[in-house]
């Protein structure tokens, strides 16, 4: 028996599959064959050490990543409503589930909108008849203190997570981002307007709940939208849903 | 078990999103580690992974029971991975051919040259550098535990060929891992 003929067969003979006759020949040959007797004792070692390999989990993110290409397959949309279990647009995890948050967020935008047309309906009608009986007076282009104190407020806030959202928002889903951040320029505009006609009635009630509603509405928002960001960054479904079906209305 | 793994995989087709999750959640790690091992990078792994249940998915109607459901999703994360490897040698045709190539193994040594006590970070990385081919196997039979009989029947390769992957495999880890040691 020589080297070259028993080489392949250490690997069996590692693995302690040869029989036992084969087994005990090649014993005999490592025993007295340094080079032999050397790839041995390598290939025990490398067996040894794959045992103590540790094992590999998936990153969160391949779930969420897979549930988006789930929910693009055609497929999908070719089951009858009637059959599922869950369908697949209510999923509570993956691309689809973003879709209660657009809704949720044009919600948002519908009822911030709906308030403001509202007051601007009435104000511009009070607004038109007190300009026309007592037009403002000179200085009167400035919100009153306690306006400008409590919009400090929402202002710090608002800073403060919209700094969260440009930095982070990336982890967002871009159909979703681009709902949140066209719902946010709305509300920005009712704010406008709102603080607009406040500097030129500042005792309109209608016009200062109108906006710290509009303020309320940002800040919850930008609320949601970076609570959203930290569980989808953390991977976490089960958070993101909870979180979309809170801004549900 | 069947039983359970064919109304699993029905509720799947139907698109049950929960049943999804779960088949994802019952078996995206040891896919996963597989895959880890065999395509030599996270990265790969991952993208294989979400191709592998994207797959799975698309299969779900021929899923007959003759096998766990587990068992059906191994072969088709191996068949998928080994095919993606196959296009990437065919790329990098040239990077391989070093290790198949007969007398392209390092020389034998009179004495052991890899360290007693193997790091798991050398040991991962000394895997991830075997060409595509060998690593399979070694992985599949070192890693995994088949038999080369069972690794031959995955890879669609003779029981020889197997023993001969997984031979050059050792071989260039030991060389792999005695440089790591210096």
């Amino acid at each position: 028996m020589n080297c070259h003929e028993i080489e392949l067969e250490l690997g069996d003979y590692v693995d302690g599959t040869l029989a036992p006759a084969r087994a005990s020949a090649v014993a005999s040959h490592v025993n007295t064959c340094v080079r032999c007797g050397a790839l041995v004792a390598d290939f025990t070692a490398i067996r040894g050490a794959v045992r103590t390999l540790e094992p590999q989990m998936p990153a969160a993110h391949v779930w969420t990543h897979l549930a988006a290409m789930l929910a693009q397959e055609q497929h999908v949309a070719a089951v009858e409503p009637a059959q599922r279990t869950m369908p697949w647009w209510r999923l509570a995890t993956g691309a689809l589930a973003w879709k209660p948050l657009a809704a949720a967020a044009a919600m948002v935008v519908l009822l911030t909108g709906a308030t403001w047309v509202a007051w601007h309906d009435a104000s511009t009608r009070v607004g038109s008849y007190q300009r026309a009986s007592t037009p403002p007076a000179q200085g009167e282009t400035t919100l009153a203190p306690e306006v400008q104190l409590a919009e400090q407020g929402y202002s710090t806030a608002i800073g403060d997570l919209e700094k969260v959202t440009q930095e982070q928002g990336g982890s967002l889903d871009p159909e979703t981002a681009k709902v949140m951040k066209a719902n946010l320029a709305v509300i920005d505009q009712a704010i406008g307007q709102s603080r607009e006609a406040l500097k030129t009635e500042p005792a309109n009630s209608t016009a200062r709940e109108s906006l710290f509603d509009a303020l309320r509405s940002k800040v919850q928002l930008l609320q949601d939208t970076v609570a959203l960001i930290n569980e989808m960054r953390k991977g976490n479904q089960e958070g993101a849903a909870r979180i979309m079906s809170g801004m549900n209305p | 078990m069947r039983a359970a793994d064919l109304d699993l995989a029905q509720r799947c087709q139907e698109g049950d999103a929960a049943a999804f999750e779960e088949l994802y959640r019952a078996h995206s790690s040891r896919l996963y580690n597989l895959l880890f091992r065999m395509a030599g990078s996270a990265q790969d792994a991952e993208d294989l992974l979400q191709e592998v249940f994207l797959h799975a998915y698309r299969k779900l109607a021929s899923f007959r029971g003759e096998s766990t459901l587990g068992t059906w999703l191994y072969r088709l994360a191996v068949n998928h991975c080994l095919d993606v490897l196959r296009g990437r040698q065919t790329k990098m045709r040239r990077s391989t051919d070093s290790l198949d190539e007969e007398g392209a193994l390092e020389p034998a040594a009179a004495m052991p040259l890899v360290p007693t006590a193997i790091s798991r970070l050398d040991l991962d990385r000394a895997i991830a550098k075997l060409p595509d081919g060998c690593r399979a196997a070694f992985v599949l039979h070192d890693v995994e535990g088949f038999e080369h009989h069972e690794v031959a029947s995955l890879l669609g390769i003779s029981q020889g060929t197997s023993k001969s992957q997984v031979h050059k495999a050792r071989l260039k880890l030991r060389a792999l891992l005695s440089g790591a040691a210096r």
